[in-house]
């Protein structure tokens, strides 16, 4: 079992990835913005960090590199979920730092299977 | 026949008895207003707890209050276009069960055109944009805010089969849609060739080629290059513009001679001239055998 933590300003999708994630039995946090879910990554050390990009207050890009930046959390594992889908994208979300990326329209079974790999990467 | 003091005590009074009166009326909206948003975000709440268990593959009968079959019906077509593989197909499924297709066909024709709007996203949803012929003739409807749930709704559900109708209806000159919009469901609906652009490239507006051109260049079609390089030397500056920034974006080296020949002729310092030798350097970054003819 591992801590999530899902940082996502859809509320929907939110509680969809936070649902099929608990049901694959992990423990999950949803934040909303960027601000409060580097915040929430400071105070739990999860395992798993999934980032939207487009956030408000600190986008998905700015949260990663913060996490990459800090020595505490900087082996938190982030799996980028996002709606931006071109190669350029991919390569900045990437060289942000970014372990996985995902994108939306995305499939939940995929991304519980995707989590589950990053989560047992040694 | 009143005094003065008692004119002016009977105006102050009547003053502050519309002002009370408004207030009141004021206060009243807002908690009528406010309840109503609460009881619609509870049955949002208790809608989305039902789509969890539809998309967990749970037969989820439909809740027998209208309220919140209403708001089931709402929640699962908006998340359909949120997600894919099984969890959009046990959603569309379940819309096509629960009878909301039959019913989202009858919004369609509805007088309102807040309830056609919402017939046409629950058609889509429950169809997974497979079958848009029902919703096209919506791109024509008198209503402005139709025609964009229109274009929005064929664009999230990602229906290729629309994007000719999609391009048509940009170049309407009655009943027009957003061509910003339209061209965000194009990229949206992602079609693998240029082909269904065809009737935006045969368009006397140039308006209408541009967004060929831009559609072109987002979705990097290659097939789009002879088009491409054809607008290169068209009249209107801004497709010029338009087809080297796509060009650049497709990235073929092939297009190498007919960005260097439309860079010879465009004003050096124009915007054009700079869209055309950002695409000369990408097509030259972009490794291939052509490159240089």
């Amino acid at each position: 079992m591992a801590r999530v933590i899902v940082v996502e300003d859809d509320a929907d999708i939110a509680l969809l990835v936070a649902h099929k994630l608990r049901t694959a039995g992990h423990t999950v946090t949803v934040e909303t913005d960027g601000e409060a879910g580097l915040a929430a990554v400071f105070a739990d050390r999860p395992d798993l960090v999934v980032l939207d990009w487009m956030l408000p207050r600190m986008n998905g890009i700015e949260v990663c590199r913060a996490i990459r930046q800090d020595p505490q959390v900087a082996s938190t594992r982030v799996l980028m979920l996002t709606a931006k889908a071109q190669e350029k994208d991919l390569e900045l979300s990437f060289s942000a730092g970014a372990d996985e990326f995902m994108q939306k329209p995305f499939s939940t079974r995929e991304l519980v299977l995707r989590a589950q790999a990053l989560i047992h990467r040694p | 026949m009143l005094d003065f003091a008692g004119a002016a005590t009977w105006l102050l009074v009547a003053t502050a008895g519309a002002t009370a009166l408004v207030m009141l009326a004021i206060a009243g909206v807002r908690v009528v207003t406010t309840l109503r948003r609460r009881r619609g975000s509870r049955a949002h709440r208790t809608a989305m707890e039902l789509v969890l268990r539809i998309t967990d593959g749970e037969a989820v009968p439909v809740p027998t209050t209208r309220r919140l079959a209403d708001a089931l019906a709402l929640a699962a077509a908006k998340t359909v276009h949120k997600v894919r593989g099984a969890d959009r197909q046990a959603l569309a499924d379940w819309l096509v069960e629960a009878g909301f297709q039959d019913s989202a066909l009858e919004l369609m024709s509805a007088r309102r055109a807040t309830r056609r709007a919402r017939g046409i996203e629950l058609y889509l949803a429950a169809t997974s944009g497979a079958a848009p012929g029902p919703v096209v003739p919506m791109l024509r409807d008198p209503h402005p805010g139709v025609r964009a749930a229109a274009v929005r709704a064929l664009g999230a559900s990602g229906a290729r089969d629309a994007v000719p109708a999609l391009v048509a209806a940009i170049g309407a000159r009655r009943r027009p849609i957003s061509a910003s919009a339209a061209t965000m469901a194009i990229v949206d609906a992602a079609p693998s060739s240029s082909a269904s652009l065809d009737p935006a490239w045969r368009s006397d507006d140039p308006r209408i080629r541009r967004i060929a051109a831009d559609i072109s260049g987002y979705l990097e079609l290659a097939d789009a290059r002879a088009e491409l390089e054809r607008a290169l030397t068209a009249r209107d500056v801004r497709l010029r513009t338009h087809a080297a920034l796509a060009l650049g974006r497709i990235g073929s080296p092939s297009s190498i001679w007919a960005l260097r020949t439309a860079l010879r002729d465009a004003d050096p310092r124009s915007s054009e001239a700079h869209a055309l030798r950002g695409a000369i350097t990408a097509v030259q970054a972009t490794p291939g055998d052509e490159a240089g003819g």
